[in-house]
């Protein structure tokens, strides 16, 4: 067991339309008038550099103090009872057959952030991010298998289990490891497929999430001049929030963004249809927007970047079984392991639990999958968007330089992407 | 800074750590102190966006108290006599191993690899620094930069612990990196990076230049490229894909911990055969001229050393920190990873891939390049590696087609297949290693039978 705490100061100056950073974990007001020192010589620095001038578009500014759910009573649960729970499920985690090794890790996050601003923000931000990550290790004749689950949320423990019991994950973590044994290699190609709520969330926030970050965008992204552009299938909306729509505690809430932006949810596409980017204070102004509440720093020593928070896909009207029941040859991926986006839209992410479908049915689980394609392609090749909802990355962290606690999810959707397999 | 206040704020850092120790009481301690002081300058969306200045002292406190282990840590040194305590109390609440231990060591170890040269470049040195790798990189209008960026390190890392080991090194560096894309119209490339990193300030202008020049190659390279067939073949590695591929299979199955919890395939292959005999797998952690990992000891304060990981394609090395080594009872062998603010891990620094002639053919790059008829060079690997079964499947990143010595760019291509398979099927390769950014060197490598999935079809 361990704990790590860290404390300090960071201070932004915009002097004379360029940025000077610092930051000190010497809290005493010496080291606070050097780190403002610093900050002022390393905007002066770049002036001499910049081409266009910083300025700062209007937002709503908080002031007060904004706490999340179970900030105090996660802390107040005995550390006794978190590392039963843990020991535990460990222990569950080893009784399948063929299970080799098993690790079960908890961790959880407090951060509180004072806020001040010289044009208004003043306030205190408190929120409380648990995870739990289960993993289970395999093998029969030679051969070794990895089966993985987690859960994340904004709030107290019971915040962990509001949608799935702790056994389910267990199960779940310890059925794809033996179920791999077995299981054939996918043939690559082009297929129509399901993608489950995670792995929904997981193409909103690489594929189309990273694309619309307005510090992307500026620098060329695909989506740079599609504004207003159809990019989309009209059965996807797609949307950022700093809030917790459909479902509760998301792990990626944020009541107040890093620049003292009091968040809301953007919409990013509307029926099909591209309308926003995701702003800091700087991009808003440059893009003649609203900032969105997007800028985020992971600890007191980073800069605040252009993040998302929670993405997701808005639910439709679609049954699941009838969905899959259109299908005559494809694939139903969950399980996501990582991924990646790119400039071009294009993008890539692991799929660790896929089972094949054939005839409308779903069949057995197949080997590991990437599955790859570019954004705007697979969701303009949506069809069906099921009514159902899940957040369900809330273990993740987005990695940009720095890290970022983030969610994602949606309902099952019906696409075209690319698999990974064997040829 | 000057090395003279560096060399106080090293004892500072001696001193509260002695002070921490006293805390710890009868039990096993050790507090991992760490410094930093870095100025970076940072160009983003095309303009210069940033300049950012950090400091900050860090205490790791690791307690062992009759078999059990606590950890806490803080960036306030005023709180590292409590931080101490912390740790005692999460001791007293762990459960106990007979494998958590303290290491003996070197009594006194103290390196330096400070270039004052370096330690007095300012922050308008750096921005003129960085203006070399952007306007290297943008001399053709079409690359476009998302982010480049220098930052100059000044940093002290040591270990206290109470069997009297006392371990401190100091360094100096110079990181750059870039990172952007080609557009030509509607027409954008993947996004490629480039970088690295120097602890001497020598001829950083000259070395900077040239990355940006290479990253500009890249990623023009990159445009208008075409999809081409699916197929299961011959795939040539670029070094940063040999680096990146090998790497994490190779890298998890000689850390010993996989070994212990049988999470490794390689748990019983101690100096069997895991690889063509051609592979050699290396790491040079003393390696000055490798600033990247440059690492004179390990987290635990162990001296670390060179070792031969793969020898002709047998397994030669497993890596120990004090708890494996005792659990494995052997002994630890410099390799326990981390900073003060983690508990200890297991890594590797400055690690090296190679091919022994003889075995498979040996070739220059642009040989190789003239005499593939139809193959897949793939440069970077985007995608998910499983190093407990080897099976990987991702997008070929910067790559090309290589059909009859000519290079065609590629775009929407998926590989897959078992990387403990490639790691037998190497055919070829080159005898040059090329550095990569990250820490690694490697060759090209010519592997064979690779399920290749273009998206046209």
């Amino acid at each position: 067991m361990s704990l790590r705490q860290l404390d300090g100061v960071s201070i932004r100056v915009l002097k004379n339309g360029t940025f000077g950073f610092a930051s000190t974990s010497d809290m005493t007001d010496e080291g606070l008038a050097r780190a403002l020192k610093s900050a002022m010589e390393m905007a002066r620095e770049l002036q001499t550099r910049r081409l266009h001038p910083v300025t700062l578009a209007q937002a709503n500014l908080a002031r007060g103090t904004f706490a999340t759910d179970g900030y105090q009573t996660l802390d107040q649960m005995p550390v006794e009872e978190k590392l039963g729970i843990v020991r535990k499920c460990e222990e569950d985690l080893r009784k399948s057959s063929h299970i080799q090794g098993a690790q079960c890790q908890y961790a959880e996050i407090f951060e509180e952030k004072h806020i001040v601003t010289t044009d208004g923000a003043d306030c205190i931000v408190q929120i409380v991010r648990p995870e739990l990550r289960f993993s289970a290790f395999a093998e029969e004749g030679g051969k070794m298998t990895s089966g993985f689950d987690s859960v994340g949320a904004t709030g107290g423990w019971k915040c962990l289990f509001e949608n799935r019991s702790i056994e389910s994950y267990i199960e779940t973590a310890a059925k794809s490891a033996v179920d791999l044994l077995g299981a054939p290699v996918a043939e690559g190609g082009k297929h129509t497929v399901i993608l489950s709520p995670a792995m929904v969330g997981l193409l909103s926030h690489e594929a189309i999430g990273h694309t619309v970050e307005a510090d992307f965008v500026k620098s060329g992204s695909v989506a740079q001049g599609k504004i207003g552009h159809m990019v989309a299938s009209e059965l996807v909306t797609l949307c950022d929030s700093g809030l917790s729509e459909f479902k509760d505690h998301a792990g990626g809430m944020l009541p107040v963004d890093d620049e003292g932006v009091v968040t809301g949810n953007t919409t990013i596409i509307d029926k099909g249809r591209l309308v926003s980017y995701l702003h800091n204070r700087q991009s808003a102004a440059e893009f003649g927007a609203a900032p969105t509440g997007n800028a985020r720093a992971w600890e007191y020593s980073d800069e605040p970047l252009i993040r998302m928070r929670n993405t997701y896909v808005a639910p439709g009207s679609s049954e699941l079984d009838h969905m899959i029941g259109e299908i005559k040859e494809g694939f139903y991926i969950d399980g996501p392991e990582g991924g990646q986006a790119d400039a071009t839209g294009e993008f890539m992410f692991g799929a660790s639990r896929v089972r094949k479908i054939k005839n409308g049915k779903l069949e057995g689980m197949v080997q590991k999958v990437s599955v790859s394609g570019n954004a705007f392609e697979v969701l303009s090749s949506v069809d069906a968007v099921s009514r159902d909802f899940q957040w369900d990355l809330g273990s993740g962290h987005c990695g940009k330089g720095q890290p970022a606690k983030v969610d994602a999810g949606g309902p099952f959707i019906r696409c075209k992407v690319l698999i990974g397999g064997e040829q | 800074m000057t090395p003279e206040q560096l060399h106080q704020i090293e004892k500072e850092l001696q001193q509260a750590a002695r002070e921490a120790l006293g805390e710890v009481g009868r039990a096993d301690g050790e507090i991992c102190c760490g410094y930093e002081n870095k100025a970076r300058i940072i160009f983003e969306g095309n303009e210069f966006s940033l300049g950012a200045v950090n400091e900050e002292r860090t205490f790791g406190v690791r307690v062992i108290d009759q078999g059990r282990m606590g950890f806490s840590s803080t960036n306030q040194p005023d709180h590292l006599l409590s931080t101490a305590r912390v740790a005692c109390e999460i001791a007293r609440l762990s459960p106990a191993s007979e494998f958590h231990c303290i290491p003996d060591g070197t009594p006194h170890n103290v390196v330096s690899l400070i270039d004052s040269k370096l330690m007095e470049t300012d922050s308008r040195d750096a921005g003129n620094l960085l203006e070399i790798l952007v306007k290297a990189a943008s001399s053709d209008k079409r690359v476009t930069i998302d982010r480049a960026e220098i930052a100059l390190s000044t940093r002290i890392q040591s270990v206290l612990n109470s069997k009297g080991v006392y371990s401190s090194y100091s360094i100096t560096t110079a990181e750059y990196y870039i990172m952007g894309m080609a557009r030509d119209g509607e027409e954008v490339t993947s996004f490629d990076y480039d970088g690295g990193v120097s602890a001497q300030r020598g001829d950083l202008e000259s070395q900077i230049e040239t990355t940006g020049l290479e990253f500009r190659s890249s990623v023009i390279g990159s445009l208008h490229p075409i999809k081409g067939k699916s197929t299961r073949g011959a795939v040539l590695l670029h070094p940063r894909a040999v680096s990146d591929l090998f790497g994490s299979a190779v890298f998890f199955n000689t850390n010993a911990r996989m070994h212990q919890d049988l999470t490794s395939s390689w748990r019983d292959k101690l100096n069997q055969s895991v690889a063509h005999p051609s592979l050699m797998v290396t790491e040079h952690p003393l390696a000055r001229d490798r600033a990247e990992g440059f690492m004179p000891f390990d987290r635990e304060g162990v001296p670390a050393s060179d070792h031969a990981i793969i020898d002709g394609g047998r397994l030669n090395f497993v890596a120990h920190n004090s708890f494996t080594a005792r659990r494995g009872r052997s002994a630890p062998t410099g390799n326990a990873s981390g900073s003060p603010k983690s508990m200890p891990g297991i890594g590797f620094s400055n690690t090296s891939f190679g091919l022994k002639s003889g075995s498979v053919p040996i070739q220059t790059e642009s040989e190789w390049l003239d005499d593939l008829k139809h193959a897949l060079l793939l440069v970077r690997f985007s995608g998910n590696d499983d190093p407990v079964s080897g099976e990987f499947s991702g997008v070929a990143k910067n790559s090309s087609w290589i059909e009859h010595g000519a290079l065609r760019p590629a775009s929407e291509v998926m590989i897959s297949g078992n990387v403990f398979d490639l790691l037998k099927n190497i055919a070829g390769g080159t005898a040059q290693v090329f550095p990569v950014f990250g820490g690694s060197h490697a060759p090209y490598i010519l592997v064979e039978g690779v399920s290749i999935t273009a998206g046209n079809e």
